[in-house]
């Protein structure tokens, strides 16, 4: 049963995706059209911004975040291998990985969420904002972005956590997929 | 040239595929408590122990559902049941032909609870944006796969497990999966870029309502849960022979797949409020739950048809109520409704467990049913804010 719906353009069931087809209040009229912009399966309309991030911009930023881990995991290598032989260094490269797991909380939540750059963005020269208005995301979204991957990563056995680093490569959106959830973009800041 | 005319033959493939996709990714989770007995002795943990790979499952699905929904809406619906489709067969065929450690078995039983969950969404969202225009019909067909599911892991037991062996149940639900996957790339809706909103559609349903949903949703699911677990060792329980309980279960459960549809063939055409009409329905459930813990045989056969028959058909009302309400962002919405469902399958048999041990059947049947009663409750008293679609345009036009 069909209810009253006004003249207008409208999607129709069987009608190849992305097109729409006149409805003047009763019957179809003509052949679908392509909606402008949605002849590749656009999934919804785009707002992604311009100067969007490319991905070896992305990568760039990615690895220098992760370089702050090298000084405590050479450290803690070092003494787990016997090259450091004295033992009370054993304490001192638990607290050594813990100040990193402390600052990397505040390079990528608090810093990263305030201004939307983290050390990694900055030298990479990208940031992080959100979709709605270009604002930086804040602290509570970065944590978000990060509770959603340390969750649905080891559940999907880390099928999830491959493809949120690859999808940018082929995203239209140059979007991660947690960043297409939260409505999130890394621009270029050039 | 109408647009139910132009429908009825070119939206039966979107539903198939809604259906296949459903079937095949839910598949893992219940061919794997009906094969429960011969996987569990392969992997030499005790049948108890194995449980927990069914609740893994759920467990994962819960979890990932409501981000995946989130997901669905941004990726469109044919790129996420296709990716969920391949990711599924990628998994169920390592169960087949590569896992040989229980551990093992619980990461990849992880992995396809999450995956069932991305699929789930994505598939109410393609239904959804495929205006469809019995979209009742159509979800109470893609509701229906769920039980038909679990009857195909029931008949995977003897058809399968006991001739070549267990794990080929699941290398066909991985060759399943990927002409599933197939069929979703020639046949599904990838979704429309700025696709206008219909004239008098509303908005949507508020946060707070799809909370309240969820909730409702779980307390629903933990009836189903039960009724599924134990309606075989309550009956023997209450004096029935294995044979005839096992039949009951299978008759009830075709019964309430025949609810399902006929509900679907009638709730496009019908005026009533759809939560409402569940509330009612699912009334009859509960109650022939709560005769179920009075320890005698017919009673116990007769209260368990209902118990499917009107206690197991609130998917097609609140799936249907949910989309309908929410059409443009159905995936989100039953991505949040979904979370609630898993929580209550999930902690369905481990909490009734607990109570059949502690204080027997009878105690265990009447909790079920006071959970039931709860999501009976919320069900009427949500019917409100969950309009019909026309009703919200009929409101418009006046």
């Amino acid at each position: 049963m069909q209810d009253a719906v006004a003249p207008g353009w409208y999607a129709a069931a069987g009608d190849p995706p992305g097109t729409q087809r006149y409805w003047d209040g009763s019957v179809w009229v003509g052949d679908p059209v392509l909606v402008p912009g949605a002849a590749h399966s656009a999934p919804s309309q785009s707002r992604a911004p311009a100067n969007r991030a490319n991905y070896g911009q992305r990568v760039i930023g990615v690895l220098v975040d992760l370089a702050l881990w090298i000084p405590s995991f050479v450290f803690a290598f070092a003494v787990d291998d016997g090259l450091i032989t004295d033992s009370s260094l054993e304490s001192i490269s638990f607290a050594l990985i813990g100040v990193t797991f402390l600052l990397q909380l505040g390079n990528v939540w608090i810093l990263q969420g305030i201004t939307g750059q983290s050390l990694g963005k900055k030298v990479a020269k990208t940031r992080i904002i959100k979709e709605a208005d270009g604002a930086p995301v804040g602290i509570g979204l970065m944590i978000a972005r990060l509770v959603i991957r340390a969750i649905l990563t080891p559940i999907t056995c880390y099928l999830y956590w491959l493809a949120d680093w690859l999808w940018p490569a082929f995203d239209p959106d140059n979007q991660r997929l947690t960043d297409k959830m939260l409505k999130l973009h890394v621009v270029n800041v050039d | 040239m109408s647009p139910a005319s132009l429908s009825s033959s070119t939206t039966t493939p979107i539903i198939v595929t809604a259906a296949l996709a459903t079937v095949s990714c839910v598949f893992p989770g219940l061919a794997t408590g009906a094969l429960t007995v011969q996987a569990s002795s392969d992997f030499n943990v005790t049948e108890g122990s194995y449980g927990w790979a069914l609740g893994v499952f759920f467990l994962a699905a819960a979890l990932s559902s409501t981000p995946f929904g989130y997901l669905a809406q941004q990726l469109g619906p044919q790129r996420q049941i296709v990716s969920g489709l391949l990711c599924t067969a990628l998994v169920q065929l390592s169960i087949a032909f590569v896992i040989d450690s229980f551990a093992a078995m619980l990461v990849a039983l992880a992995a396809a609870g999450a995956i069932n969950s991305a699929v789930q969404s994505a598939v109410n969202l393609a239904l959804s944006q495929a205006q469809l225009p019995r979209l009742g019909l159509a979800v109470a067909i893609k509701q229906s796969a769920m039980p038909t599911s679990a009857m195909l892991g029931g008949l995977a037991v003897p058809l399968v497990a006991l001739t070549v062996g267990w794990r080929w149940a699941y290398a066909m639900g991985g060759v399943v999966a990927m002409c599933a996957a197939i069929a979703g790339i020639r046949y599904l809706p990838s979704g429309f870029a700025d696709a206008p909103r219909r004239p008098g559609r509303s908005r949507g349903s508020t946060g707070r309502a799809v909370i309240a949903a969820a909730a409702m949703s779980g307390c629903l699911a933990f009836t189903a849960g039960a009724i599924n677990a134990w309606t075989v060792s309550s009956g023997v329980n209450a004096g029935v022979s294995e044979g005839v309980a096992g039949l009951t279960v299978s008759a009830a459960a075709g019964f309430g797949v025949a609810c399902r549809l006929l509900i679907g063939s009638r709730i496009d055409a019908a005026s009533w409020p759809t939560l409402g009409m569940c509330a009612r329905f699912t009334l009859v459930g509960v109650v022939a739950m709560a005769a179920m813990s009075m320890r005698a045989g017919g009673i116990h056969i007769f209260a368990a048809l209902f118990a499917f028959g009107g206690g197991w058909v609130w998917p097609v009302f609140t799936n249907f109520a949910l989309i309908d309400a929410n059409r443009e962002r159905a995936g989100a919405v039953t991505g949040v409704t979904q979370t609630g469902v898993y929580i209550g399958v999930f902690l369905a048999p481990v909490l009734t467990g607990v109570i059949i041990d502690a204080s027997g059947y009878e105690v265990m049947w009447l909790t079920v049913a006071v959970v039931g009663l709860i999501g009976v409750v919320l069900s009427a008293l949500l019917s409100p804010w969950f309009p019909r679609s026309s009703d919200a345009g009929s409101a418009a036009a006046t």
